[in-house]
């Protein structure tokens, strides 16, 4: 079947979670929901590996979770980031950065 | 966190992090839904969509679980679940193989925990493997167990280079009457020299060791108490020491108590220091009348000492040649003496458990081989749905992990109750017998074994399930699978070797229950019903000579014959079947040269009052029993047995020719007339019978006698009426050894009766486990080769062909254990040979009679899963699979 969204890499994942943290707490949905909503559909959050994502995120440390209502009052778990988690985003997106610019260059000039 | 800390979070909040994990997906796919009706799609669609876009859903949470490591135990759980759930579908398979288990780890655990505790744990001696039993020899008389000279002692003691120390005690123990704050009591006592407890490196638990001042000349009288005695006349109070106690008259002060696991000489209970004094026996170099105890150097073999002290003997000879001529000296291993006789019996104990075990074991693999091999379509299944191999392995292992614990648990009770049972049935006198408990490291061995089994054998499949193909697997019905060739003949081979151990076991049981029947069978030359036993011994301080023994016990015969209830009585020195101990006197017969004297063997020497052979219904075969006539002052008579008649004047009369006590020149002790022949005794061994010689009492009185009653009703119903005729003449006088003469009988059948019992009883485990093993084969075979029999059966086979076809597998399997088994059977049956009476190890009626006994069983074990193949419907099983 034809999807064109692409799918994304574990360690991606994890970088994108983050920095869709930042802005505000958010629950699972909501975060699968953002990263396609800002990615204007192009960035499929697989839900199979989000889960075991933000799992393990939180086990390292760099959020954590509590459970709250929702807009339509249903209990969900939503995920913060923490201090640790904001210095793992900066260290992760400028890797990213690095790295995509060093693509970038070969693929023009090579 | 940790993994273990996870690991019991995962345990305690088990449910919560399920529910959490759930919820949160849950929530995940409701807005999910949301979303997607808001985009247009149905309800229908939506979810199915929301579902999807999960994937497998179960996987998604396990995975979260996993990342929380609390998933280990998840699947723990769940093995475990369906472990179990397996094990309760097949009851028939999980009831055998836990019945299997039970049993194997059960015997073995019990009889291992016995031997054990008899015979391999160490004794309450310090490095007992040093200590040695010392016995002088005689070679020129065939001697080789002679009791050893005081004189010769001392010698040892200073020229010996080989020996930390030697220590003195008597051939023998003694019945000493002892009083303390009630009535007299005989107590079974023993002098030893001041060094004895120390060299056996024991110390007493209360009060304190003899020192070298106490065996001093005119040191203070003092004893050493066992805890026996101490829990039973002093109700184990710690006030003992320095309490007095008479023993046979004279005054002792109790010094020391030992601890409740010294046990040396056996049932000695008191221990007194040996002083020697001048013009006492222990001057006298000849006189022989002790045994010595030493603890070889470390470092020094037992060869190096034995031949130290070879010379040291050497040399005594020389410097005494008129004590010592001929006399060497004998090394025996403490622990030889006090287990030897146990040993023998104990080991092939545990060697029957052994096979026992191995039987357990084959059959605990066969039943799982054979279960299986019918689980091999569920392996596919799940392999085909997406178990991993090591999930399937791992899943297997759990289940025979189920079994080895469930049927090991069993086994611990089996093992509880068992040990109890054997110890119950037990001769009393093995040592340590009451000490006997289920013992940790036992448990652990043979759990670590079925463990062992169960997994190794549980896993076989497993990892043929995970070779399987599936496909291929699915497509061909189950049974064309012939299992593999390779399990098949697996599971024969284990079969075959089953019934051989099965065999062996049967054989030895068989030689063991031949053996205690013909034990049984021996003719005792006496008749023990009715005859009851007791023992006088008079107190030595206070009966000094001859002449106060011989009155004593005329006084005493006299009364005891107007007993009411008596048929008959009498007394003798020692009763039969008084084991090892006994007086062995030299003796000529008239016309021996000194040469020949010393060839001959000791006499068993016994004093007897007149009805004493009467009583105990020892025929007199020639001439006459002893009468009140046959008197101190008359001429001195004697009775021989008849091997003594036998062989000392094998074609004339025995009546009326002369033979004497010690050598032809001794002229203490005069020559006496034969008047009578009568059968052979058994005052010793059951087994054997010795040269007997009997002389009237008065011509030879001796402090002690035992009395034999044979009374109209009940023996021991005469024991109080004994009792007041001894006191009426002395009322300090103890009686002991009060017992009937078939209770001794029985008693000295016990060991031989027990190792049979035991023996019989793992021939019939064996038998039955072995049994069920081809059982299960056989039905195993059946079951997979149902089509094939449902073929033959539509292609016109007989009832009869069909079970000649299934019997045939079976019994040929049986015919090579058998076979087998008889083969190692009478290679290795020489190994019983000591426990056997006069029957040869390769007795051809039990080689014959346990194959055709077996053939019979396995018949009806093959009979039975033959029925079922009769019974196959050739269109059901043609059709399916």
């Amino acid at each position: 079947m034809s999807d064109n969204r692409l799918e994304l890499l574990q360690g991606t994942l994890d970088m994108l979670v983050l920095k869709v943290l930042s802005r505000k707490e958010l629950h699972g949905y909501g975060i699968a929901r953002r990263i396609q909503e800002i990615s204007e559909d192009i960035l499929k959050v697989e839900e199979g590996s989000l889960y075991p994502a933000l799992y393990r995120m939180e086990q390292k440390g760099w959020i954590e979770s509590s459970w709250g209502l929702s807009d339509n009052n249903r209990r969900a778990k939503y995920y913060h980031l923490t201090t640790v988690g904001e210095k793992q985003l900066e260290l992760e997106t400028s890797t990213w950065e690095a790295l995509s610019f060093a693509i970038a260059r070969v693929m023009q000039t090579a | 966190m940790s993994w273990w800390k996870q690991l019991l979070q995962g345990l305690w909040r088990r449910n919560e992090i399920h529910n959490e994990i759930d919820e949160e997906l849950q929530f995940h796919v409701e807005m999910r839904i949301k979303d997607n009706i808001a985009l247009g799609m149905t309800e229908k669609q939506a979810k199915a969509n929301a579902l999807k876009r999960f994937g497998n859903m179960q996987k998604v949470k396990s995975n979260c679980r996993e990342v929380l490591g609390v998933e280990m135990i998840e699947n723990l759980i769940q093995d475990f679940r369906y472990g179990l759930r397996m094990l309760l579908a097949t009851p028939s398979f999980t009831i055998v193989t836990l019945l299997a288990l039970a049993l194997g780890i059960g015997a073995t655990s019990a009889i291992f925990s016995m031997v054990n505790t008899v015979v391999l744990k160490p004794l309450p001696f310090k490095s007992q493997e040093e200590l040695v039993l010392i016995w002088e020899t005689n070679p020129l008389s065939g001697h080789d167990q002679v009791e050893v000279s005081y004189q010769n002692f001392l010698d040892w003691q200073k020229q010996n280079q080989v020996f930390d120390q030697i220590a003195i005690l008597p051939s023998v123990n003694f019945d000493w009457t002892m009083k303390g704050k009630e009535e007299p009591q005989q107590v079974t006592g023993i002098f030893v020299s001041a060094n004895f407890f120390s060299l056996l490196g024991s110390k007493p638990i209360l009060g304190r060791d003899f020192t070298p001042e106490d065996e001093k000349q005119g040191a203070s009288s003092v004893a050493i108490i066992s805890y026996g005695l101490w829990q039973r006349q002093f109700g184990s109070d710690s006030n003992v020491i320095g309490q007095k106690l008479l023993l046979e008259g004279d005054s002792v002060n109790i010094i020391g108590v030992m601890p409740q696991a010294f046990d040396f000489p056996s049932g000695v209970e008191i221990w007194v220091p040996l002083i020697s004094t001048p013009g006492d026996w222990t001057q006298k170099r000849e006189f022989r009348v002790s045994r010595a105890i030493a603890r070889i150097k470390s470092g020094v073999s037992l060869a190096n000492a034995q031949s130290d002290m070879n010379r040291v003997a050497q040399g005594l000879e020389q410097e005494y040649p008129e004590a010592n001529k001929g006399c060497g000296v004998r090394l025996i291993p403490l622990t030889n003496v006090i287990f030897g006789s146990d040993k023998p019996a104990l080991l092939a104990m545990l060697g029957a458990v052994g096979l026992v075990l191995l039987i357990t074991c084959a059959n605990v693999a066969n039943l799982l081989l054979a279960r299986a091999g019918s689980r091999q379509r569920e392996f596919a299944i799940r392999v085909a749905l997406g178990a991993g191999q090591i999930r399937l392995i791992r899943q297997l292992l759990t289940e025979s992990l189920l079994l080895a614990l469930v049927g090991g648990t069993i086994g611990l009770f089996i093992a509880f109750i068992g040990i109890k049972v054997l110890v119950a049935l037990a001769p009393v006198d093995i040592p340590r017998i009451n000490d006997v408990t289920l013992d940790g490291q036992v448990i652990a061995f043979t759990f670590a074994i079925s463990l062992l089994t169960a997994v190794l054998f549980g896993l076989i499949p497993a990892f043929q399930a995970a070779r399987v193909s599936v496909n291929e697997f699915l497509k061909e019905s189950g049974s064309r699978l012939f299992g593999n060739i390779h399990a098949n003949y697996l599971r024969n081979c284990l079969v075959i070797v089953e019934v051989a151990f099965a065999v062996i076991l049967m054989v030895g049981a068989g030689l063991m229950v031949r053996s205690f029947n013909k034990l049984q069978n021996v003719d005792a030359g006496f008749n023990p019903k009715n005859v009851l036993t007791l023992r006088v011994a008079l107190n030595q301080s206070k009966y000094t000579d001859k002449n106060s023994y011989r009155q004593f016990f005329r006084q005493l015969n006299q009364k005891v014959k107007e007993l009411p209830g008596i048929e008959s009585s009498g007394a003798v020195l020692m009763r039969p079947l008084s084991g090892t101990v006994g007086w062995d006197y030299p003796f000529t017969v008239q016309g021996q040269t000194l040469a020949e004297h010393k060839t001959n063997p000791p006499s068993n020497f016994e004093t007897a009052s007149p009805n004493y052979f009467q009583t105990m219904g020892i025929p007199i075969l020639k001439g006459r029993d002893f009468t009140d006539d046959d008197k101190e002052d008359t001429a001195f008579v004697a009775i021989v047995g008849e091997s003594f008649a036998k062989k000392y004047w094998p074609n004339q009369d025995p009546i009326g020719k002369s033979i004497k006590i010690g050598a032809p020149d001794e002229a203490r002790f005069p020559w006496m007339t034969v008047v009578g022949v009568v059968k052979d005794g058994r005052y010793r061994e059951w087994e054997a019978t010795r040269m007997d010689l009997y002389m009237p009492f008065p011509q030879h009185p001796q402090y002690r006698m035992d009395f034999v009653l044979k009374t109209k009703g009940n023996p021991l119903a005469l024991v109080k009426d004994f009792n007041n005729a001894v006191y009426e003449i002395d009322k300090d006088q103890a009686i002991s050894a009060i017992t009937t003469m078939e209770e001794l009988v029985a008693g000295t059948l016990s060991r031989s009766r027990y190792n049979m019992f035991l023996f019989s009883l793992f021939a019939f485990l064996a038998l039955a486990l072995s049994m069920v093993g081809v059982y299960g084969v056989l039905s195993y075979i059946v079951s997979q080769r149902t089509q094939e029999i449902g073929l033959r059966i539509a292609l016109g086979a007989s009832e009869k062909d069909i079970l000649t076809l299934v019997l045939g597998q079976g019994l040929k399997v049986v015919s090579i254990g058998i076979l087998l088994g008889l083969v190692v059977a009478w290679g290795f049956s020489h190994l019983l040979s000591s426990l056997l009476y006069q029957v040869t190890t390769t007795d051809p009626i039990t080689y014959l009679l346990i194959p055709i006994g077996l053939m019979l069983i396995a018949f009806i074990a093959c009979y039975l899963p033959a029925q079922r193949a009769i019974k196959v419907d050739p269109l059901v099983a043609l059709r399916c699979d």
